[in-house]
Order: structure tokens, then sequence, then C-alpha cells
């Protein structure tokens, strides 16, 4: 969706994701190992393994929040610092941690995010009401509920309708209802042709919707297959 | 989509700091509370000192700004730390070092309003003589406000968030503002004392010059500094 209410189509600029041979340490304690992934411009990957596996590293250093020990990520053959903010013009990352200001309104940190991506003002109202915040949006981040502000999370994140989506534990807090829209979200933007790297303890929720499934463990990829074999 | 430029982005930066920062007032109050009781501490013990009491009152206020400016730093990079709110913009297509210029003014802004608030007391304190003072005090002030945001900013940037936050700026920061510490002192004792301008210009210089290498530097590492 973008501010008119329909989605554009990403399918003509298409920029495969190349993960070789990523690792990552933080002192001793070796997060990912040698990870090796390519993903598909339009691709909806699942990203499974148990709690410590290196799933939100892996999204990090994806998202050029988290420099690689060894190895590196190519984002159409580019590194993310030679892609810098083209690159940062196409993605967008939802974290476990929510990326909000605990004092700004729910609309604010929208209207934030928006106006750094450069988002017309219509974006916000657009994705404020997808998002169901709008009964809230006028009240401090740090006085919602977890759902409540992962509602907001989202809407900030998809705001700049972005082509490289990157999604830790999206239904974090969130009720059935608000994960049927998540779900609906995640379909329309599979169409518009945006690639999208979800990791969730919960496969089955999207498994209609993906394409792969990777599952980690121990920091490396101990499998990389189709949906059913996800769950 | 057209993603705002540099001093675009700096604003907005500065726009939403100042906005949390009115709400909350976390910054601004355990800044003035503490770089008062410094300043009164200071005054108390230098009260029998007569006419030495004015020369070392220039020294007192900026060792209290200077002390409570550590304060202010965490807290304004707490609130970027907290939820990884940082992330968020970082990860907006924007010049990352444009962050740190709008942090920087904001956090200059409210050290300026700390030292605006503290300068009557100070000048009560320490008995300075009420003739107005010399013009250039005020871009001093400036100057060494924006030298101490900078440096305080980048170091914040990189530490808050870690552990032993608050002890760890103090040690990246005080090293390198004490040029900056000696220079303002100096020309606000010129200032308020009868001094001249060949007195101070070159300490004045020597401001200028900091901010610049100190202000480029951290723009040119900010980006370096907040990927992990």
């Amino acid at each position: 969706m973008n501010d008119s209410g329909r989605s554009p189509d990403l399918s003509g600029s298409p920029t495969p994701v190349e993960v070789l041979g990523v690792a990552r340490l933080f002192g001793a304690v070796r997060a990912l190992a040698g990870i090796r992934l390519r993903l598909e411009p339009g691709q909806f990957v699942l990203l499974v393994g148990p709690n410590g596996a290196g799933k939100s590293t892996l999204l990090r250093i994806l998202a050029s929040l988290l420099r690689p020990t060894a190895g590196h990520v190519l984002y159409g053959g580019r590194t993310a610092i030679d892609a810098g903010c083209a690159l940062r013009s196409r993605l967008a990352f939802l974290a476990h941690r929510t990326q909000l200001h605990a004092d700004l309104t729910g609309r604010e940190a929208i209207e934030l995010a928006a106006a750094l991506r450069g988002a017309p003002a219509e974006a916000v109202e657009g994705w404020a009401e997808r998002l169901r915040v709008r009964s809230f949006q006028g009240r401090a981040v740090r006085t919602y509920s977890r759902g409540q502000t992962q509602r907001v999370a989202l809407a900030r994140t998809f705001v700049g309708d972005p082509a490289l989506v990157l999604l830790d534990e999206p239904t974090t807090g969130l009720d059935p209802d608000a994960v049927a829209v998540l779900q609906d979200l995640l379909g329309e933007q599979k169409a518009r042709g945006a690639t999208l790297v979800v990791a969730t303890h919960d496969p089955q929720l999207f498994v209609r919707l993906a394409d792969r499934t990777v599952r980690i463990e121990a920091g490396r990829v101990v499998s990389d297959t189709g949906p059913e074999a996800g769950a | 989509m057209n993603p705002p430029g540099f001093l675009r982005t700096a604003w907005l930066v500065f726009g939403v700091d100042l906005r949390i920062e009115r709400r909350t007032g976390e910054a601004t109050i355990t800044a003035l509370l503490f770089a008062a009781l410094v300043l009164v501490v200071s005054a108390f013990a230098l009260a029998e000192s007569g006419a030495e009491a004015a020369a070392a009152g220039p020294a007192a206020f900026w060792i209290a700004v200077g002390l409570s400016a550590n304060l202010a730093v965490v807290r304004s990079w707490t609130r970027e730390r907290d939820d990884a709110a940082l992330d968020g913009m970082l990860l907006a297509p924007v010049p990352r070092a444009a962050i740190l210029a709008g942090k920087t003014a904001s956090l200059a802004t409210t050290l300026f309003a700390v030292e605006v608030v503290l300068a009557a007391p100070a000048i009560l304190f320490f008995r300075v003589p009420v003739s107005p003072p010399a013009a250039w005090i005020l871009p001093a002030a400036v100057l060494a406000t924006l030298g101490i945001a900078v440096v305080g900013s980048l170091f914040g940037a990189m530490v808050v968030g870690g552990p032993s936050a608050d002890l760890l700026v103090g040690v990246a920061i005080y090293p390198l503002l004490i040029p900056l510490f000696l220079g303002v002192v100096e020309i606000s004792r010129a200032a308020l004392l009868g001094g001249g301008w060949a007195e101070v210009s070159g300490w004045m210089m020597l401001l200028l010059a900091f901010d610049l290498a100190l202000g480029m530097g951290a723009l040119w590492l900010f980006g370096h500094v907040v990927e992990e």
C-alpha cells in the first residue's frame, strides 16, 4: 500500500541479496558461523530456529546495522557501504526492540519515519489506518501495551514502501485480528514484488506465503527448503 | 520518495529531540541541578577570598557546566538507545552524520539553557563586577558550548547503552575538552574583569579551530561508530 492506497510494483528493480560466508562474533561468542544465502527478488523467506540460533543477528547484518566479523553481504552486487542511502531507501527492518522513541506519540513516530524516508504525509494517514493505530496514536508510546507498540512499529516499518523488508518476530504482542491484518499486509507486499525475510518462532502463521524456509541453528544454516518443510 | 538532505535531516532530529526534552525535561533538569550544586559548593569554598572569588568565578562556572554536560549527554543518548530508537533513524536513507548534527544542536541548546540560568547566580555568588561584560563573551560561550556538545554527542553515541556509560563518557570527553575549557575560562575572565580583545583573540581562535576540527572529525566518524 502507498499513500494512494495501492501497492507500487517493484518487480522492475530486482536486487538479489547475497550473504557470502557471513560470521559474527560477540566477544568469544560465535553468533553466526559462515552463513551463505541468496535471496531472490520478490521472495518470501521464513527464518526459523531456536532462541540464540543467530536469526536476529543475521537480520541486523542484512539491515546494515551490524558488521559481520567475516564474510560480507551484497545487495545487487554492492556492499552496504557502497550502496549507502540508496540501499536504505529500499530497506526496512522491524527489530525485536521497537526502534520507537518512548516519549513521542505513535503518530509522531510514524511521521518521523515518513519524513526521514521522504514519504508523503498521506502515507502516515494510510498506514495508521491500516495498522489500526488511530484510536491511540495521540498518546505517548511509553503508555502503550506491547501489541499497540508493535502496530506502530509495523506502520513505521512500511511507511516508505520498502523493497526489502526484514521482520524479526513481527507478531510479538499482536492479538489475532492484528495478526490477520499483518498476514494480509505481507501478502500484499509479496504481490507487489517486495523481498521479505521474516524471523519467527511461529512459521505456521506465514507458511501459505513463504517461498522458502531457512532453518538456522548455532549460527549455521541447517536446512533451506520449501514452506512445507519449515513448520 | 524524496528523502531529506543533510540540513533537513538535522533539523528533523533536532526538532524531535527538543520536543522530547520539552516533555520530559530530563537532560535539562538533571544537568541544571547538578551544575547549580557544583556552583554553590564552589562559591561557598571561595566565599572568603574576596577579589579572588571574582577571578575564580568563570572557572567555577565552566567546571559546573562541563561536569553537568556528562549527565546531559548520557540522558540525551539513553533515549536513543532505549528500544533502539537510534536504529530506526540509522535505517533511514539520510546522511547518518546529519543525525549527529541534529543531536549536537539539541544538546548544545540544552547546555546553553543551563548556562543562561546559571549566569545570574554565578555573578551573584562570585561577586563579579556588574558592569556589562565585553560582547565577545557570547560567541565564546557559543563556541565552547558547541564544542562540548559535539564531543559529548560523538562519545555518547559510542558508549551510551553499554556498561558504565556515565564513567566512559566522562573519561572520553574531558581530556579532549581541556583546551576548550582553558580557552573559554580565560575569555570569560577577561570579559568580566575588563581585559581587552588582544588578550583573548588567540583563545578565541583556538575555540574556533577546536570546534571546526572536532566537528568535522565527529561528522566523519559518526557513521563508523554507530555501526556495531
